[in-house]
């Protein structure tokens, strides 16, 4: 498929799709939590999910570059949780596709691609945070189905049909040896959900989860035993480092306008703040940082479409464009001044500049370093893989 | 030779500010002002009154302590530790500054003991839309009657409005000229509206429709230069709390990087964890050096709008990020609500927004530099 050509055709078609589905839902009254599954089960009925998933395995066939177009438009159009949902088929699609057998594909990647199934991901552990060999969550095989105990960390469970979990199923074999990965229903007995709050906003919401004595079918094996911390490191990671470099370009170039706009349009002290020459090269050195990231992200998407090896891409991808999200919300709460600082409240509307963004933005970007793993994880990675410097670790 | 030693009664100051915060200032306490938005700890403020915290730089006469900008800056080091909430910087030092340095004898007699003894709240009127320090831009005005002056106007991000028994208002007089009317809180005209910042605390738009007040209520002439002064003075204290903030912060981040175990270690064991803490005490040490040498120029007279100047330049950003790296250095557990290291995350950036932009002070100190 020629990516400019057809490519924009699709992004044409999701952007008119969201847009016109946005406008019917302000008209009927629909929002929150609601809008979001309605909004989700039509982009899985347009196949839209589908889009990197073959044709034999109910998804529309082509790479993941298409897929990434969806992306895109979901980030900068699409509530919070659509996107999350959708990101998260970029993530665990590529392992159950690269690494899982035919029946475990038949059984979920049609249903992943209509949206009628969504897919969370659990490596991390109270132990296993950036060590993701650190597994301590068990899967002791009877008969046929493992039984699961142990404790998940910071996912999206709740109000997820499944999770692509790392377990430990071999205790005696090096660490990075004795970890697979299942699929885990998330409506089985013995597992609970418990929210943990996190302090961007009042209603951002990750997930504690203890699995008690879960029974899971062995069916539900993704590729071979004890194989699954490798695919966590090489598929996986690959995948969701660069998403999360997408994810940190969330209203990237939307909350850049509202910064050169508001530069232009306010005085301080009885200047333009675009009059001051320090202001003025801080955002020539954003729009460029904000260019290289998206560079960086879109070879990052090209080479995995190609499929070739990614090497080092994604985690340039993810590291440089954390960091560089980190310099555009930096600069524009400080630009923003003591008008930066206020939340988005009924009473501060009136004084409250570029839509509140600055204090919600100031306060997320804090996670990016850390979600999808640490950058320091990625500067590991550049150096250990990508260098070949001797790895310390 | 600079002096960067502290008296004995300055190291024993800062141990009692510091046990006093630790034993009655928990974080529950920080967590409770902000959650039930009650703004301050009425009890612990009445705590400070005692032990004569509200006195700072004010004489002795007016039942002041004797004391100077260092021991200042030394309680709000301490305070920004504990995150402590309170309207001292508005009323006893903008408010005690403004009314020792532009008051009447009486209005000294009969406020200063107030405000030492934590019976009034003083706050300080001053921004308005598109002003921050320019007093040649403002707006809000003073039209005089027979008996004193009515005022109308809209002010921004004032603290404590709602509860301050006088809004120190910087208004247009009838000449033109600037005039610094204390209008009572409970003036009828006046309305506030809370604005939630960052911070976990409110600053108030106040709307002034022809407040009245008595000729006797304003205090002396002020120019442009003395109340940039009296700010910026201002502003130096609330650098010292950020230093506090990152110091704290910091701290919690050696705890933290000591406790967790990772790939089979504490992760205070890899380099670069240990080099970013390391970057991070030098910019704390830094700004404290910066904040200490400022308040001892301030303590000798010796005029330092410079130094101010790349106090609040220097010190905002660097302990701001600090901040941002003592909690990357938490990982996820640093980014639940639940986790205190959010608090000062939030708390410094406020602080530091409040500082005014950095263009201001960088004008500032180009142009002390002869440029
Ligand atoms: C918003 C958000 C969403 C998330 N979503 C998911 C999800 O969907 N599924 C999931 O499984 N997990 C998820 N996570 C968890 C995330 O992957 C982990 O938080 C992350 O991997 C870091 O692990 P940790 O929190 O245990 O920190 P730690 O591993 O304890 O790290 C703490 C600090 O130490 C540093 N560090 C650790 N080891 C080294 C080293 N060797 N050298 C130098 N520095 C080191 C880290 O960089 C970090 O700064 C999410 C987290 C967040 C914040």
């Amino acid at each position: 498929m020629d990516l400019n050509k057809e490519g924009e055709k699709l992004r044409g078609e999701i952007r008119l799709f969201l847009d016109e589905h946005g406008q019917l839902a302000r008209e009927k009254g629909i929002g929150g939590e609601e809008y979001a599954q309605q909004l989700y089960t039509k982009i899985g009925e347009k196949g839209w999910l589908g889009l990197g998933i073959p044709e034999k395995y109910g998804g529309a066939g082509g790479t993941f570059a298409e897929f990434t177009i969806l992306q895109d438009e979901l980030l900068a159009a699409a509530p919070e949780p659509v996107s999350t949902a959708a990101l998260l088929v970029g993530i665990v699609v590529p392992p159950i596709l690269a690494h899982g057998g035919d029946e475990i594909k038949r059984r979920f990647l049609p249903a992943i691609a209509g949206g009628k199934v969504k897919v969370c991901l659990g490596c991390t552990e109270p132990e296993a945070g950036s060590d993701t060999s650190n597994v301590q969550t068990r899967a002791v095989l009877e008969g046929d189905k493992y039984i699961v105990n142990g404790t998940k960390l910071y996912n999206d469970a709740y109000g997820y049909d499944y999770m692509l979990t790392t377990v430990r199923t071999d205790v005696k074999a090096p660490k990075e040896d004795g970890i697979s990965m299942l699929l885990i229903d998330l409506k089985t007995p013995g597992i609970e959900i418990i929210p943990i709050w996190m302090f961007w906003t009042p209603n951002y919401r990750r997930n504690e989860v203890h699995f008690d004595d879960v029974e899971v079918p062995s069916a539900n094996l993704v590729g071979d035993e004890n194989r699954g911390w490798h695919y966590l490191v090489t598929t996986l990671r690959d995948y969701e480092w660069v998403q999360s470099g997408n994810i940190a370009q969330l209203h990237i170039e939307e909350n850049f306008q509202l910064l050169v706009d508001f530069v232009k349009k306010t005085k301080q002290d009885g200047r333009v703040l675009s009059e001051f020459p320090s202001i003025r090269h801080t955002l020539a050195d954003l729009a460029t940082d904000i260019e290289v990231a998206k560079l960086f992200y879109q070879y990052g998407v090209w080479l995995l479409s190609k499929g070739v090896s990614s090497g080092m891409a994604p985690a340039m991808a993810k590291l440089y464009t954390t960091g560089m999200a980190q310099r555009l919300y930096d600069a524009m709460i400080n630009i923003t001044g003591e008008y930066g600082q206020l939340e988005r409240t009924p009473a501060a509307k009136k004084w409250i500049p570029m839509r509140g963004r600055a204090a919600v933005y100031y306060k997320f970007v804090s996670s990016w370093s850390i979600a999808g793993w640490s950058s320091e994880m990625q500067r590991d990675d550049i150096a250990s893989r990508g260098l070949g410097l001797p790895s310390y670790l | 030779m600079m002096d960067f030693g502290f008296s004995e009664q300055q190291e024993m100051f800062r141990t009692s500010v510091r046990d006093a915060l630790e034993r009655e200032y928990p974080m529950d306490v920080v967590r409770e002002v902000e959650e039930k938005k009650i703004d301050y700890s009425r009890e612990f403020y009445a705590k400070m009154a005692q032990m004569g915290w509200l006195g700072l730089m004010i004489p002795e006469q007016y039942g002041g302590e004797s004391s100077n900008w260092i021991d200042a800056a030394i309680l709000y080091e301490e305070a920004g530790k504990a995150l402590l909430s309170s309207p001292h910087l508005v009323t006893v030092i903008l408010g005690g500054q403004a009314i020792l340095n532009f008051g009447s004898e009486e209005q000294k007699g009969r406020l200063l003991p107030a405000i030492t003894q934590g019976e009034i709240v003083v706050t300080w009127a001053l921004a308005e839309p598109g002003v921050n320090s320019d007093l040649s831009l403002i707006a809000t005005k003073a039209t005089s009657l027979d008996d004193g002056y009515t005022i109308s106007g809209t002010k921004l991000f004032v603290p404590f409005a709602h509860l301050a028994d006088y809004l120190i208002t910087a208004c247009r007089g009838p000449e033109g000229e600037i005039i610094l009317p204390l209008v009572g809180g409970t003036n009828g005209g006046l309305t506030s509206v809370p604005l939630d910042t960052i911070g976990g605390s409110r600053l108030d738009e106040v709307t002034f429709d022809e407040v009245r007040i008595d000729k006797g209520n304003k205090l002396g002439k002020a120019s442009q230069a003395d109340i940039d002064q009296l700010v910026s003075q201002a502003k130096v204290l609330s650098c010292a709390e950020m230093v506090g903030i990152a110091q704290a912060a910091l701290d919690m981040a050696i705890w933290h990087a000591e406790e967790r175990v990772q790939f089979g270690r504490p992760i205070a064991s890899f380099q670069t964890i240990q080099h970013k803490m390391a970057d991070m005490s030098l910019a704390v040490q830094g700004a404290r050096h910066l904040v200490y040498y400022t308040v001892r120029l301030l303590s000798e007279g010796i005029a330092c709008a410079k130094e101010r100047a790349m106090t609040c330049l220097y010190v905002g950003p660097t302990c701001n990020s600090v901040v941002r790296g003592a909690m990357h250095i938490h990982g996820g557990v640093g980014l639940s609500r639940d986790h205190n290291i959010t608090l000062f995350y939030r708390r410094a950036k406020a602080i530091q927004l409040n500082l005014g932009y950095s263009e201001l002070n960088s004008k500032i100190i180009a142009q002390e530099l002869g440029l």
